[in-house]
C-alpha cells in the first residue's frame, strides 16, 4: 500500500494501516540512526521515539511531501537532541587501534571502523547529506527537504562531504 | 560525481548496521498504537465546539421559563406602563432571571452526579464555567430584551432603567453564587430559591416607594450597581476556582485542553 493511502487510513483510525506504516520504515530510520548515534540501543531507542512521536502529533501532520521524509525529520531532529544529551567521547576512546593516521589521512579505508571514523570526522550538514545519499539511498531533492536546505546547497555540501571524505579516506578519485 | 557513485558506495560500504530487534520493533508498534490511541481520546477540541457541545445538556426549560418571562415584556411592548408597573416588573423579573440559571448549574450536585463529571473527559471546572457562561450570556440576552422593549415608552432615562433592572439582578445573582460557593449540594438549589424571593420581595416593595426612583436617588443606584457589580465578579471567580475542589480528588483524570 501507498503512503498517502497508509496515512489516509491511520486518519480515520485503522491502526493496522499504522502497524504496516513502522513495519515499512522502520528498518530505515533504525539504520539512519544508528549511524548516526553510533550505538545499536540508543537507535533503537531514537528509533522507537520516532515513531512514538510521529503517533502523537500525527493530528499535525499533512501530507504534503512524502511520509519516509517526515520520518527522517523527526529522526534527525531526535538524533541531534540525543547526542546533545550524550556526553561526548573522545575520537581516540572510539577506536583507537584503528585509527592508525598519517597526516590526516585514515590507512585502512576498507574497514567499518575507519569508515564510521572518516564520517564522524566531517562536518555534521555534510555528513547528513552523505548518510543521507549513499546509505538511505535518497534523492537530493528529498535530502534537502529533510534537511531543510536548499537543492544547491545539498549538492554543494554531498560535494565537500565527499570531497572531506576521499581525503580522509586516502580515495582521490572521488571528487 | 555519478560516474563514481558506485565507487563510493563500495567504499562506504564497510559500516554496516547491525540487523534490528525483532522484539524492539514489535515493542515500538505497540507503544505507537498506545500512543495514536491516547492522543485520539487527548485530541483538543475548539472552544466554541465545546460550547456548543455543552448547550445540549441545559435543561430545555431554562430556555422555555426565560421565554415565559419575555412573553409579557414583549406583549405589553409599545404601550405605556400603568402607574409604577414597569419597575415593579423589573424588580421581580430581573431576580427571576439571575434565578432560572443556578438550579442549571447545581443540577450535578443535585442529581449526585458531581463525582462522575468531575471525573470524565473534561474538568468539573470546565463543564461548569462553560454552563454558567452559557446561561450569564442568556441571561445577558434576556435582559437586554427587556431593556429594549420598555425602553421606548418607560418615558425613564435609558441609563437609570439599566440601573433599576442590573441591580436587582447583580444582588439575586451575589445571593445565588455565595450559596453555591458554600452549599454544593441538593439544598444549595432551595437556598438559591429563598435568596430569589427575598430579592423579588425587597426590590418589589422598594419599587413601590416612588422616592428611591427619582433622579436624586440615581447616585445611589449607581454605587449599588458598581459595588454588586464587583462583588458578583469576585464571587463568580470565588466559585469558579471552587469547582476545582472536587476534581482534585481526580487528579489522575485526563482534561482535554481547549
Amino acid at each position: 500500500m501507498d503512503d498517502e493511502r497508509l496515512v489516509r487510513e491511520i486518519k480515520s483510525g485503522d491502526t493496522e494501516a499504522l502497524d504496516e506504516l513502522i513495519q515499512k520504515y522502520y528498518r530505515d530510520i533504525y539504520a539512519y540512526c544508528f549511524r548516526r548515534m553510533s550505538c545499536r540501543a540508543d537507535a533503537e531507542d531514537v528509533t522507537q521515539d520516532v515513531f512514538l512521536h510521529f503517533c502523537r502529533n500525527f493530528d499535525s501532520y499533512t501530507q504534503r511531501g512524502k511520509c519516509r521524509n517526515y520520518l527522517y525529520v523527526i529522526a534527525r531532529n531526535l538524533c541531534v537532541n540525543a547526542l546533545q544529551k550524550k556526553p561526548s567521547l573522545p575520537l581516540s576512546s572510539v577506536e583507537p587501534e584503528r585509527l592508525a593516521r598519517d597526516d590526516g589521512r585514515v590507512r585502512r579505508a576498507d574497514t567499518a571502523g575507519s569508515v564510521r571514523a572518516a564520517l564522524r570526522r566531517l562536518p555534521e550538514e555534510q555528513r547528513e547529506v552523505v548518510l543521507l545519499r549513499f546509505y538511505q539511498d535518497l534523492k537530493l531533492k528529498d535530502i534537502a527537504q529533510i534537511t531543510d536546505s536548499g537543492l544547491s546547497v545539498t549538492k554543494y555540501r554531498l560535494y565537500q562531504g565527499l570531497k572531506a571524505l576521499g581525503k580522509l579516506l586516502s580515495k582521490e578519485d572521488w571528487r | 560525481m555519478k560516474r563514481n557513485e558506485g565507487k563510493i558506495r563500495e567504499a562506504l560500504g564497510p559500516f554496516s548496521v547491525p540487523a534490528c530487534d525483532p522484539e524492539k520493533m514489535r515493542r515500538t508498534v505497540r507503544l505507537a498504537k498506545a500512543a495514536y490511541r491516547e492522543r485520539q481520546v487527548s485530541v483538543r477540541i475548539g472552544f466554541w465546539e465545546f460550547l456548543s457541545m455543552q448547550l445540549r445538556f441545559i435543561g430545555k426549560w431554562v430556555w422555555l421559563a426565560q421565554a415565559a418571562l419575555l412573553l409579557p415584556v414583549l406583549a405589553a411592548a409599545g404601550r405605556p406602563p400603568a402607574g409604577n408597573s414597569l419597575l415593579l416588573f423589573f424588580a421581580s423579573a430581573a431576580p427571576l432571571v439571575a434565578f432560572l440559571g443556578f438550579p442549571e448549574i447545581l443540577k450535578s450536585y443535585s442529581h449526585g452526579m458531581a463525582e462522575i463529571e468531575a471525573c470524565t473527559r473534561f474538568s468539573m471546572r470546565k463543564l461548569m464555567g462553560a454552563r454558567m457562561l452559557i446561561l450569564g450570556l442568556a441571561d445577558l440576552c434576556c435582559l437586554t430584551v427587556i431593556l429594549a422593549a420598555s425602553a421606548a415608552h418607560s418615558g425613564l432615562p435609558f441609563l437609570q432603567m439599566i440601573l433599576y433592572l442590573f441591580v436587582p439582578f447583580n444582588c439575586t445573582c451575589c445571593g445565588c453564587l455565595t450559596v453555591l460557593d458554600h452549599v454544593k449540594s441538593r439544598q444549595g438549589g432551595y437556598f438559591c430559591s429563598v435568596v430569589c424571593i427575598l430579592c423579588i420581595v425587597f426590590f418589589s416593595r422598594l419599587s413601590l416607594i416612588r422616592e428611591y426612583y427619582e433622579a436624586a436617588a440615581t447616585g445611589v443606584w449607581a454605587v449599588l450597581f458598581f459595588c454588586s457589580l464587583a462583588y458578583f465578579a469576585a464571587e463568580l471567580v470565588r466559585t469558579f476556582r471552587s469547582f476545582d475542589g472536587l476534581s482534585a480528588a481526580c487528579k489522575g483524570t485526563l482534561s482535554v485542553p481547549w
